[in-house]
């Protein structure tokens, strides 16, 4: 047999032995199939790259190169299944223009310098002035990626102007948390999808976004169980498809429907009334506005709602009244159980905190809480925007474990547990991105007081909105510093001052949490290209750099370097490349940061707890027999272990101290800019199926880019035929903030209705946030990527 | 040469399936692999990845077929003609 025909049929049998083994949901047994090592392939696990979902893979290696991927048939999350971004995950490790050297920008071109130089010019630029500098990263970050910014930050440069991608994507899920329970991030988990028999989709397509969480309810489906799945949308998607019920909205009236469902709840008296007596409070917003509002009652509750009567909602949201009664039917009926998810369409608002606080309402009214599948779930885009963003807390106002800057007691924790000297945190939250980016942007003598600023993990020249104001006006301001760590040239690094080439996934070790409370390790597989090293070293390795010229803040209160690992009482120099994988600094950081997840019961267990699981869902609390359990159900006495006895249902985080969640009244107002005669069309920003993020991996990965290789504007038929455009003809979108050109696509993949248009923002040269809009939530600080007017014209009737 | 490990899920109609199997051990690249009463594994091999895509599309909509899950993929070799420009 040839060598050919040899791999030819090694491929096969892996193939088949990965499928038999999903088939059977167990691990595969034939000799070439993942598990085991067979052949020259070895297998470990990681959780993928992408997105938020927190799917498990199997990682096949031969010679330091990934070459083959599976799913993990022993994961919870996916159950060995993939979609079609996770089974060619590897390829994002092996694009042709991976960065793979330092590179200074001199006389306008990016040229290659030493990684020694490198470090030089940023250390240069932070002890020159350390309170202008800012560090913007995502929840791409790993957890010790993020935990080792933080510190860097919070605790080294007493800065706290850091903030992640993550603000422009569930920043409202966090506020909305925080407003209803007193702590953030869903009291459910994925097993709800299973459990469920209702479930609504809030502005969610999880269909293309969220596929293989999608595909376990259509399974059951398939199984003949028999689930309701309600699409309340702006626009029909593939999700539609599944949809018993498709509720069309006009864009931002989703707060409309949200009170509608209460005012009837109420008015029919079908709320539960027992729920609510024993474990709600209602609240209101303050004058002035602020996060946690104010004490109200169920009287002035009820009457706040009585405006929003089924026909009042229909007038403003266009959702039929019936429709409307329709849901507050099945939410009046305990029986069922009823899961909302959502994910962009209500974080992405600007009244994000509001409609999320209205969603968890209307669970917590009805009473339709703490059962499994009787939940209100928020979803991520990003592989660790729980586990980084929001559990570490990379935010400018936010401290590890839950903890605020502003507070004084948290400072003083903080400090504590990182051995500082006291007062070495400052007590004023820093700059949130849009802030950020704009005080960059902004020339320093007309206050635009951020010189340098890091980005690590993130494309922010293609994701942040209003590009015009937030990232290219950089382009003409000689004493701002840009400094890019990324693995391919992005949008971003068009700009940038200083490029640093950055391991990728496999390439390092890493500890994502995802958007289900489930923390998640894997080891370094593969060695990243030339030069480029991991983004955590590179953190650490400058913060050595300032420590070695005496910078004050990169000792702790002992003198020591607030990075020091040792071994055996000897100090490994981590921050030498040559030695960062001398010992395994996740899990020295890792330990470290478990004691602040303590702190607001989101209890982490050993490092080594994870090397053996497929991740575990916090709090995981060690048992009697030193064994360590996680918790698929918090605020539920049956599965949450700091419900106290007897309790049932305890919202053991009650803003109001009483162990009580908040029902809130948030009005309907209309949004900050609207369709008119100048610019008539809604515009809407998301993703496809095929690419995650801005496409920097999955542009670079054959077959997803010859699946949807460009940016499109979809269109409904009616308006393409008044304004003569045909499919696939050039177009222009337009709006107060600037244009962008593409192609039509009519009938295509998802259907807006008339007088709006859909936009991905995958495409790096069809840069979709030249026109969005900046506007942002008042507490969450999140931007509204889904709507606001713009005009289309065929391109050549311009 | 590109190789995925598939799961084939069938119509719930029984009268359908026979016929549906038996058009799919006839597909080009196609190797059934175990089967449980609607689920199939198979391996699935290509002259490139966009040849695998192609194939995917069609076992997609093929009748009988209600939906195809892709739990394996060789990456190793990319097609060159497709790299990212």
């Amino acid at each position: 047999m040839s060598p050919t025909t040899d791999r030819r049929e090694f491929l096969r049998a892996s193939a088949l032995a990965a499928a038999a083994a999903t088939l059977h949901g167990s691990a595969p047994s034939a000799v070439a199939g993942p598990g085991a090592p067979a052949g020259d392939v070895t297998w470990d696990k990681a959780p993928c790259r992408f997105c938020g979902t927190g799917c498990h893979v199997q990682v096949g290696v031969r010679d330091d190169k990934v070459v083959a991927i599976a799913g993990d048939v022993d994961a919870d999350v996916n159950k060995g299944l993939l979609c079609v971004k996770g089974y060619h995950v590897g390829l994002a490790l092996y694009g042709p223009d991976r960065l793979t050297r330092p590179l200074l920008r001199r006389d306008g071109e990016l040229q290659p310098i030493s990684w020694d130089e490198a470090l030089d010019v940023i250390a240069d630029r932070i002890a020159a002035r350390p309170e202008r500098f800012a560090f913007y990263g995502s929840g791409q970050w790993t957890v010790p990626e993020g935990y080792a910014a933080q510190k860097f930050m919070k605790g080294g440069l007493a800065n706290n102007h850091i903030d992640p991608n993550a603000r422009l994507c569930m920043a409202s899920a966090v506020t909305g948390f925080l407003g209803t329970y007193g702590v953030d991030e869903p009291a459910g988990c994925y097993q709800d999808l299973d459990e469920c028999d209702v479930l609504i989709l809030w502005g969610n397509n999880p269909a293309e976004m969220h596929p293989v969480l999608f595909s376990r309810v259509i399974d059951r489906r398939s199984r003949g169980d028999d689930v309701m799945l309600i699409d309340i949308g702006t626009r029909r998607t593939r999700s539609t498809e599944f949809a018993q019920r498709f509720l069309n909205f006009k864009p931002h009236t989703d707060l409309a429907i949200a009170n509608g469902i209460a005012h009837l709840l109420i008015e029919r008296k079908t709320y539960d009334a027992q729920f609510v007596a024993d474990h709600c409070a209602f609240r209101a917003m303050s004058d002035p506005p602020e996060l946690n509002g104010r004490a109200s009652t169920f009287e002035e509750y009820a009457k706040s709602l009585e405006p929003y009567t089924p026909e009042y909602v229909e007038s403003v949201s266009g959702v039929p009244a019936d429709e409307i009664r329709f849901l507050a039917d099945l939410f009046g009926d305990r029986k069922l159980r009823i899961t909302s998810l959502w994910c962009m369409g209500m974080n992405q608002h600007t009244a994000g905190t509001a409609i999320n606080e209205l969603v968890h309402g209307i669970h917590l009214l009805s009473g339709h809480f703490g059962r499994p599948g009787d939940a209100p779930t928020s979803l991520t885009g990003q592989p660790s925007a729980c586990g980084t963003v929001r559990e570490v807390g990379t935010l400018a106002h936010a401290l590890p474990g839950g903890r605020l800057v502003a507070n004084e007691e948290h400072r003083k924790e903080c400090e504590a547990l990182w051995n500082l000297p006291p007062a070495r945190i400052h007590p004023k939250p820093g700059y949130h991105t849009v802030l950020m980016w704009e005080k960059f942007c902004t020339p320093s003598d007309q206050g635009g007081d951020i010189d340098t600023l890091w980005v690590q993990v993130t494309n922010p020249g293609q994701t942040l909105p209003n590009l015009h104001k937030l990232f290219d006006r950089k382009a003409g301001l000689k004493d701002k510093f840009l400094i890019v760590s990324d693995v391919y040239p992005t949008a971003t690094t068009r700009l940038a001052d200083l490029v640093l080439p950055s391991a990728l996934w496999v390439e390092k070790n890493g500890i994502y949490g995802n958007s289900e409370r489930r923390t998640q390790q894997w080891f370094r597989m593969v060695s990243p290209p030339g030069e480029a090293r991991d983004d955590c070293w590179q953190t650490i390795a400058v913060a050595r750099r300032l420590f070695d010229r005496g910078f004050p803040g990169m000792k702790d209160k002992d003198g020591r370097f607030l990075f020091e690992v040792k071994r055996d009482g000897v100090e490994v120099p981590i921050h030498e490349w040559a030695h960062y994988y001398d010992v395994n600094v996740d899990e020295h950081l890792f330990e470290e940061y478990r004691a602040f997840t303590r702190k607001k019961h989101k209890d982490l267990a050993p490092y080594s707890e994870y090397v053996k699981a497929r991740g575990l869902r916090w709090p995981v609390v060690q048992q009697a027999d030193g064994s360590w359990r996680e918790t698929r159900y918090r605020f539920a006495e049956f599965d949450d272990p700091y419900v106290a006895k007897g309790k049932g249902i305890q919202f053991y985080h009650s803003v109001t101290k009483d162990d009580r969640a908040q029902i809130w009244f948030h009005p309907y107002r209309d949004p900050p800019e609207k369709p008119d005669a100048e610019y008539p069309f809604w515009l809407c920003t998301g993703r496809v199926l095929e690419h995650w993020h801005t496409g920097t991996m999955t542009r670079r990965i054959p077959q997803l880019a010859r699946a949807v290789p460009r940016a499109y504007a979809e269109l409904h038929a009616d308006d393409a035929r008044e304004l003569g455009i045909a499919n696939g003809d050039s177009i222009v979108v337009e709006s107060r903030r600037g244009r962008i050109e593409l192609a039509a696509w009519i009938d295509g993949r998802g259907q807006p209705p008339r007088g709006s248009v859909f936009i991905p923002f995958f495409d790096e040269m069809r840069l979709v946030n030249e026109v969005t809009l900046d506007a942002h939530d008042p507490f969450s600080k999140q931007p509204d990527y889904k709507k606001c007017a713009v005009r289309v014209a065929k391109r050549s009737a311009e | 040469m590109h190789c995925s490990g598939l799961i084939l899920t069938l119509d719930p109609d029984a009268s359908l399936r026979a016929a549906t199997v038996a058009r799919l051990a006839r597909w080009p690249g196609l190797t059934l692999g175990e089967r449980t009463e609607r689920r199939i594994a198979a391996a699935l091999e290509a002259e490139h990845a966009s040849a695998a895509l192609d194939a995917l599309e069609a076992l997609r909509a093929t009748p009988g077929v209600v939906h195809v899950d892709v739990v394996f993929a060789e990456v190793s070799a990319p097609c060159a003609a497709e790299q990212f420009p």
